[in-house]
């Protein structure tokens, strides 16, 4: 602070210690009101102090909790109230009104003002505008534990001499310090001179006065309340504005009115802000005379972390680093190691199927073997990889880190002008899109909202795992690159792919379709956990029990209805391109040949896929095994180069929201209209990309 | 110093109360504070909670909000109101 002078604040340099015993003059229903700001530790605090004597009722009129107790000091009784937890005493909400009004109407005998030792700076707002309105406060300076291992230093005299009341460390949870802060409540002879006077300068000085004046002529004010009272007029405080019932005192009004014309002319603020930074001067200076913080080397671990995590320049690399490496163990482990078994068990479970069922009806043998083992099967076979996946998602939930990763995409959106509120419902598609277009909701907006509701479906979501891991599976599955699985670097991409088509089409937009205002955004990280397995285990199956309930519900449902459009008409060779459901193929595939996928069997399982991803794997499961006795791994190592299914699982990213996304953007957006332009600018972004991977590649001399 | 936070606000410059903390040279606690006294006057308005409804068990980001730890709210979004983007015009024309 440049300028010190400008406080004349009463310093108490006398204040007498010593307590004049006043048990026997206490009456009988000597009351304790605490107040502080929320979480710090009045509860906690008033219970110590009043143990199970406790009853909860709610404020006259309103629903807000009303707590009393009682405690005993050397044998009388003592009431203590405890008052809504608030960070400022502007009497705006309900809380407020509460508590100043207690505070002012009921008058406590004395005034217990909880702090958070660790967090001064943010709590001596409502210290200073307590003092402005009683004059019988003691501070309890609780947490004084955690302050100790933070490394911060309160010198208590020069605090309490600087507010002139009395100051008394405390620690509830370890009911430390309680009996001294209880009697130094009863006990402390507080000064006479009344309420703490801020400094607030010349002007706001010169036109308190007149106010004051006025008040005390009206009697609208005691002697005592007077100045307090013109502060708060001046401040526009509606509290007192109604108490003094400022609207039936014309020639007051006009002196308030023409009072805090001037405080903003002369400082150029308004006088609401102006008096609040004066106050905020006033701590700022407090806080360096009063506090020492020895914490150049203490930052705690999730300070030491975050700094790493979240850094500029480390935190989106680092972020894309660890989701490199999950897709790295999702293939590796997941699916080339645990994956095997199963897929080897599906194997095996339809060979003898197909053995047992030789004398069973040709369409009922159809509809176990090729629908349900070859289509459903096809794609439980997964069931490992995403349990490993989700194992390491749900890791990474739980420790916290997932919060830096949306602070972290937060930065990326906010720098390419997006809102960064839809960085974390980008992390949440990849989860699941539909649940990252519902987070959407609460963008305010319609910009902001609908930029999130369009871009949502381009981000990789477990859904489409298994049809990357089919084709992966095929064609990279046994290659290396150094210790790195090919595959997983093949995952790694299209996850990259789909967050970079989204943030450009966020990007386009928002230059384009939508224009509006910004607003700000501010994160508070939780601390990090190092999470136990039993959570983790839990959240892992959580999820992983929604895929495979998903296997048998939509996708079962999806997967009989292609099997009976591919047994139709009457006759025909079952899942030939004769049938009703490879005449719709064969429509569509001209479109997709320059994708380097035209045939009937991909045009088909694009368009199931609309009804959910995964039916894409189930699909070319029921085709490529329908009539013959091919493995699906060699069915498509015959219909695909690793050119094409590269270019086909980029097509499977991009192409279009599934139905349950869609049904949720027509709901968000309350509009078929935009749902159908989600569906088909993504078709067009789907195929162009598609077709670019496909044709670049061939230029490169890929097949 | 309310004025300067009115005025990072509206040109959304920082993202976190500790990177504006640093930017304004005060303690994250009182900017936190601040920003309680800003809405407080009607200055800013906040639209928490900032994630959709019943979202929580979903969301991987495991928030404060979440079920263990109920009071905090980790997003937070904030807009001036009429009346902020009134005092910082006036302040600018001084
Ligand atoms: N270390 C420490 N923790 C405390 C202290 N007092 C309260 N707490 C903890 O701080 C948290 C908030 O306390 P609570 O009494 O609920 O705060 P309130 O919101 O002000 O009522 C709880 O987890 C308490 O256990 C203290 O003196 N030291």
């Amino acid at each position: 602070m440049s300028d010190r002078t400008i406080y004349s604040i009463n310093y108490l340099a006398q204040i007498d210690v010593t307590y004049i015993e006043r048990v026997g003059e206490l009456s009988k229903d000597y009351t304790i009101a605490l107040v502080g700001n929320p979480n710090c530790g009045k509860t906690s605090l008033f219970n110590m102090l009043t143990g199970s004597k406790q009853h909860v009722g709610n404020w006259p009129g309103v629903t807000v909790e009303r707590k009393e107790g009682s405690t005993s000091y050397h044998g009388k009784n003592i009431k203590v109230i405890d008052l809504p937890g608030t960070y400022t005493f502007s009497a705006c909400s309900e809380d407020e009104i509460i508590a100043v009004n207690y505070i002012l109407k009921e008058k406590p005998d004395a005034v217990i003002n909880v702090i958070d030792s660790g967090n001064l700076e943010r709590n001596l707002y409502l210290t200073l505008q307590l003092l402005e309105m009683n004059s019988r406060v003691v501070i309890a300076l609780n947490m004084a534990d955690e302050a100790e291992k933070r490394k911060i230093f309160i010198d208590k005299e020069k605090l309490s001499e600087a507010l002139s009341t009395p100051v008394v460390p405390t620690i509830a949870t370890k009911n430390s310090g309680i009996q001294d802060l209880l009697t130094m409540s009863i006990n402390y002879e507080h000064s006479a001179g009344g309420l703490l006077k801020l400094d607030y300068g010349q002007v706001v000085k010169g036109e308190s006065s007149k106010i004051v004046q006025v008040l005390l002529d009206k009697g609208l004010a005691a002697t005592e309340t007077a100045n307090l009272v013109a502060i708060k007029l001046l401040e526009g405080d509606q509290y007192f504005i109604d108490s003094v019932k400022l609207k039936e005192n014309p020639d007051l009004n006009d002196m308030v009115k023409a009072g805090r014309q001037r405080i903003s002319d002369e400082t150029g603020f308004d006088p609401e802000i102006y008096l609040a930074d004066k106050r905020y001067e006033f701590i700022v200076h407090l806080i360096e005379e009063c506090v020492h913080k020895d914490n150049t080397n203490t930052d705690d671990l999730t300070e030491k972390i975050d700094k790493i995590v979240t850094n500029k320049w480390l935190g989106l690399p680092l972020f894309f680093a660890i989701m490199f490496l999950l897709y790295q163990i999702t293939m590796g482990f997941g699916n080339d190691f645990l994956g095997g078994y199963v897929d080897s068990g599906f194997v095996a479970l339809g060979e003898y199927l197909s053995r047992v069922m030789v004398n069973s009806p040709e369409l009922l043998r159809s509809f176990v073997i090729d629908a349900m083992i070859g289509g459903v099967g096809s794609v439980l076979v997964f069931v490992p990889l995403m349990l490993t996946m989700y194992f390491m998602i749900s890791f990474l939930e739980d420790s916290g880190y997932m919060a830096r990763a949306a602070y972290v995409m937060d930065k990326l959106m906010n720098a390419v002008g997006l809102h960064g509120k839809t960085a974390v419902s980008m992390i949440i598609s990849s989860g699941c899109n539909v649940t990252g277009i519902m987070s959407t909701r609460t963008l305010d907006t319609k910009k902001d909202r609908m930029i999130g509701i369009l871009i949502s479906p381009f981000v990789s979501c477990s859904a489409r795992l298994p049809v990357y891991a089919l084709f992966s599976g095929v064609f990279f599955g046994d290659q290396q690159f150094g210790i790195l699985t090919v595959s997983g670097i093949v995952f790694f991409s299209l996850y990259l792919l789909g967050i970079i088509v989204a943030v450009i089409a966020g990007k386009v937009l928002s230059k384009t379709l939508f224009k509006g205002e910004k607003s700000y955004f501010i994160m508070e990280l939780p601390p990090y956990r190092i999470p136990t397995l039993k959570s983790t285990l839990i959240h892992m199956w959580e999820k992983t029990e929604s895929f495979i309930r998903k296997a048998g519900t939509i996708i079962f449902g999806l997967v009989v209805i292609i099997w009976l459009l591919s047994i139709m008409p009457m006759g025909v060779e079952p899942g030939s391109a004769d049938s009703i459901l490879g005449k719709i193929g064969s429509i569509m595939a001209p479109l997709l040949r320059p994708a380097g996928f035209g045939s009937w069997e991909a045009a088909v399982a694009l368009i199931v896929g609309v009804g959910a991803k995964e039916a894409i794997v189930a699909t070319f499961g029921m085709v490529y095994g329908a009539g013959e006795e091919v493995q699906l791994a060699s069915a498509i190592q015959m219909y695909f180069t690793p050119l094409t299914a590269y270019a086909f699982m980029v097509m499977t990213l991009l192409y279009a929201p599934c139905a349950a996304s869609l049904g949720v953007i027509r709901r968000e957006t309350n509009s078929t209209k935009w749902a159908l332009f989600a569906l088909f600018y993504s078709l067009l972004i789907g195929w162009t990309a598609a077709v670019l991977v496909y044709q670049a590649g061939r230029l490169f001399g890929f097949q | 110093m309310l004025i300067n936070i009115l005025k990072e606000i509206a040109q959304s410059n920082t993202h976190s109360y500790d990177s504006l903390a640093k930017t304004l040279n005060l303690d994250p606690g009182m900017v936190k504070q601040m920003f309680h006294n800003l809405l407080k006057l009607g200055y800013i308005i906040t639209d928490d909670p900032a994630c959709g409804d019943n979202q929580c068990d979903k969301c991987p980001v495991r928030c404060n909000k979440s079920k263990d730890n109920k009071n905090k709210v980790i997003i937070t979004r904030w807009k001036l109101t009429e009346k902020g983007k009134k005092a910082l015009e006036d302040h600018k024309t001084m």
